[in-house]
């Protein structure tokens, strides 16, 4: 039997073993093609959350699989025993996962960047990443699950160098504080990750020995590979807080109805403010609500909304003099022991916050852009570039994980309007999916990715969407604060 | 298909030199072993001798350090598709592919071997009472053996490399592999090369016998030779009859208790008499030693007399 014969032979032994896997395999990859392209919508919630990820995992585990079923480094393993070349067996793990691992995914990519009209330079460019990335992560699997006799290693690996890879990241960033990755050379890592594990693989396979300098190599290929798809969040300036130079407001309470508050233990505060300036933004921040009884006695009240210290934002261009509604309540130890008579003030102690918009991100839709159901989708490609300030993070990705280019962690919280620049219009949107102090493990993946934003309910409704999407970009704008000054609210009931 | 004949007259196994080891640590030590064609060869060796590790590096198992190994005179990591075909490696405890049934490794195995004897196998399978539909990880541990035996058995080797295949086995299981073992020595004077712990098991079949110790070997000769060296004489002694000093060199082994003396020697030119004093004892029996006496006598003295090299 020629070598070429072997392989042949080799291959289809792999997949009858594997038969239920691939097949597994090459259904959740039709599926997230399906879905990418948004034939099939999913049930949950069209965020795609579950094929992508899995597709990599199974890949991951089936490149494992194929490795282990003859594996290298085992002297008992029953191919060692047999008259086949190491070189037939290389050969027959590598077509295999190119065949049947890589491709399928390649061709959901490539079938979902068509689908968005994706073509020309940016088309090639996206399939050639995509490409690196499959590639790089079957190679890392590969070489990780060779170095290892039996799965659990595989596993134990591939779990504990991440986890090791984000603690040493995480130390690294809080030391730092200011950490900036632009430095490190993308290109190099990718280099390594998929040629460096190649030739590590090859190599494993000629010696057939798990030695530790080979381990180490292929812990220095995972961690190429793992920084290479990874990117740390790029930060804005700290803005100078000056409440000097800020424009203030003024705070009032319009509207409050103290019985409600003692039969119902609930009420809604209506807030209003006055001198409120485009184009800041105001939040008001507060540390405790209380109301004055007739006794007296002073309650605290509880308001969820200002809970965790978390500012809120109101007002804006064209919000009017309305802040909002707040919803207070009693506590529980009130109810036990009930006050006599009613409410006669209210008080809220707290801060003014005034922000302004700051590091405008703006990203032109391209390709295909639908409305839904109510969701707005944008397929938009772009970001900013390393260091140069705020980025983005698609919680929701298609395919694989992880899109390397312009992929990072949203550390701040903004928000997000469609703009239509020929008719001086936009929509206010709400960002269900956007991460305010999550760090992220990021995955690799495809290069085609989805982010769900919702319209606001403040905003119109999608009906009176001025125009035709395609015609608008999107902005995402960081609301940074500028000035913050202490205020007492105090409403008294006539 | 017609066997490839690679130096009809060089030895089926020739080892020069062979060191190998697991990190610092040394395993086999300039190892030099010669194995002539149609020999069924009995490796021996205490456990951590090197003998796994020397029959996987003839078998391609493991990749050689330092050293060659020459298999019917080509080099073991030159050979031929067509010499390694015949070649066939069986190891205890080694790894099948427990998802496949018998027939499945069978039909993976026949095209690897243009020398594959497809009716051997089914005789073979008859012999051993094996399912062809039964998969492999549901087989009882002699069950798997036996499957490995048959596949290391059907392609009718020139060289079979067997290392433990009776560890764990019962009697009968045993009987059936030594008899497969016997039908493969008498193939086509196919050579042999079997580890055992098992010495009364392999020395009806061995015709020549190896003692590795530490990584090297301190004997390889045939078995016949080996009996005709090493002669078990059993006497009564006189009670007043003191043991010389020094012992002599060629006695390998000395056991007394009250009057009986054993002694295992090793007769070499002119030292195969008793010394004078012995020479009147009553009751002197001489005869054939045992393999297992052989080995552990000759094990025991290699330890004690370490690097010193024992026998041929």
């Amino acid at each position: 039997m020629t070598t070429i014969g072997q392989v042949w032979h080799l291959v289809k032994k792999d997949a009858t073993q594997l038969r239920w896997w691939l097949l597994g395999y090459l259904v959740l990859s039709v599926m997230a093609t399906l879905t990418a392209t948004q034939i099939v919508e999913n049930e949950w919630g069209g965020s795609t959350t579950i094929f992508a990820p899995s597709l990599w995992l199974l890949g991951g585990v089936i490149a494992a699989l194929l490795v282990q079923a003859d594996a290298p480094v085992n002297p008992r393993a029953f191919w060692a025993s047999q008259p086949i070349p190491t070189r037939a067996v290389l050969m027959a793990k590598l077509s295999l996962s190119v065949v049947l691992l890589l491709m399928p995914p390649l061709l959901g990519e490539l079938l979902a960047l068509r689908y968005f009209g994706i073509t020309g330079t940016e088309f090639g460019s996206l399939m050639l990443h995509s490409v690196w990335l499959y590639s790089a992560w079957l190679l890392i699997a590969m070489l990780v699950a060779s170095l290892t006799k039996r799965f659990a290693g595989f596993v134990a690996t591939v779990i504990g160098v991440p986890v090791a890879f984000t603690i040493v990241a995480i130390t690294l960033d809080d030391w730092s504080g200011q950490l900036d990755m632009a430095w490190v050379p993308r290109a190099l890592l990718q280099l390594l990750a998929t040629a460096g594990s190649a030739v590590l693989l090859t190599l494993v396979y000629r010696k057939r020995r798990a030695g530790r300098p080979m381990l180490g190599a292929a812990a220095v290929m995972f961690a190429a590979g793992m920084l290479a798809v990874t990117r740390p969040a790029a930060r804005a300036e700290r803005p100078t807080l000056d409440a000097a130079n800020a424009p203030s407001i003024e705070l009032d309470v319009v509207s409050f109805d103290a019985e409600r508050l003692r039969r119902n233990r609930e009420l809604f505060v209506q807030l209003t403010a006055k001198g409120m300036r485009a184009p800041y933004r105001y939040a008001l921040l507060t540390d405790s609500t209380a109301a004055t009884w007739t006794d007296g006695a002073n309650t605290p009240l509880w308001a969820p909304l200002f809970m965790n210290d978390v500012p809120k934002l109101f007002g804006g261009p064209g919000a009017g003099s309305e802040l909002g509604t707040v919803a207070v309540m009693l506590p529980r130890s009130s109810a036990a022991k009930p006050r006599t008579g009613t409410v006669t003030s209210f008080r809220i102690f707290g801060a003014v916050e005034t922000l302004t918009a700051e590091r405008v991100l703006q990203m032109e839709p391209t390709g295909r852009a639908e409305r839904r159901d109510g969701d707005v989708r944008v397929r938009f490609a772009g970001g900013e570039a390393d260091g140069a300030g705020v980025s983005l993070q698609m919680l929701t990705v298609y395919r694989a994980g992880v899109h390397v280019r312009d992929l990072f962690a949203l550390r701040r919280r903004y928000t997000a309007q469609l703009v239509w620049p020929d008719r001086a219009d936009t929509v206010e949107l709400a960002m269900g999916n956007v991460s305010d102090e999550d760090r992220m493990m990021v995955l690799p993946g495809a290069s085609v990715h989805r982010v769900s934003i919702r319209q606001n309910s403040d905003g119109p409704s999608r009906d009176s969407l001025p125009a035709p999407l395609a015609e608008a970009s999107l902005e995402l704008i960081r609301w940074t604060p500028v000035a913050r000054r202490p205020i007492v609210v105090t409403r008294t009931v006539p | 298909m017609t066997r490839e004949q690679t130096g009809p007259t060089s030895p089926a196994v020739a080892v020069h030199g062979l060191s190998y080891r697991f990190g610092t640590e040394p395993v086999l030590d300039r190892l030099d072993l010669d194995i002539p064609q149609g020999a069924l060869y009995a490796l021996l060796g205490a456990n951590g001798a090197g003998k796994t590790t020397l029959l996987q590096l003839l078998a391609g198992a493991r990749p050689l350090q330092q050293g060659t190994v020459r298999l019917f005179g080509a080099e073991r990591h030159r050979l031929s598709p067509m010499q390694r075909q015949q070649i066939t490696y069986l190891a205890e405890g080694q790894e099948l592919p427990s998802w496949m049934r018998l027939s499945q490794l069978e039909a993976f195995c026949a095209p690897l071997y243009p020398t594959w004897d497809h009716a051997l196998a089914l005789t073979l399978r008859a012999r051993f009472d094996l399912d062809p539909r039964q998969v492999i990880g549901k087989m009882s541990r002699g069950q798997r053996m036996k499957a490995a035996l048959l596949c290391a058995l059907a392609p009718k080797p020139r060289l079979l490399i067997m290392d433990e295949p009776f560890t764990g086995m019962d009697a009968a299981v045993k009987d059936d592999l030594v008899r497969g073992l016997l039908d493969a020595a008498s193939v086509e004077g196919a050579t042999v090369l079997l580890c055992s712990h098992d010495i009364a098991e392999i020395e009806p079949l061995a015709d020549w016998v190896g003692i590795l110790d530490r990584g090297r070997m301190r004997v390889s000769m045939p078995i016949d030779e080996l009996r005709a060296r090493y002669k078990r004489i059993d006497m009564v002694t006189e009670a007043s009859l003191r043991m010389p000093e020094p012992i002599p060199a060629n006695w390998v082994s000395v056991e007394r208790a009250g009057l009986r003396l054993s002694v295992l020697m090793e007769q070499t030119g002119n030292a195969r008499e008793l010394p004078a004093p012995f020479r009147g004892a009553a009751r002197i029996d001489v005869r054939d030693a045992s393999l297992k006496e052989l080995y552990i006598a000759l094990a025991g003295k290699a330890h004690s007399q370490s690097g010193t090299e024992v026998g041929a």
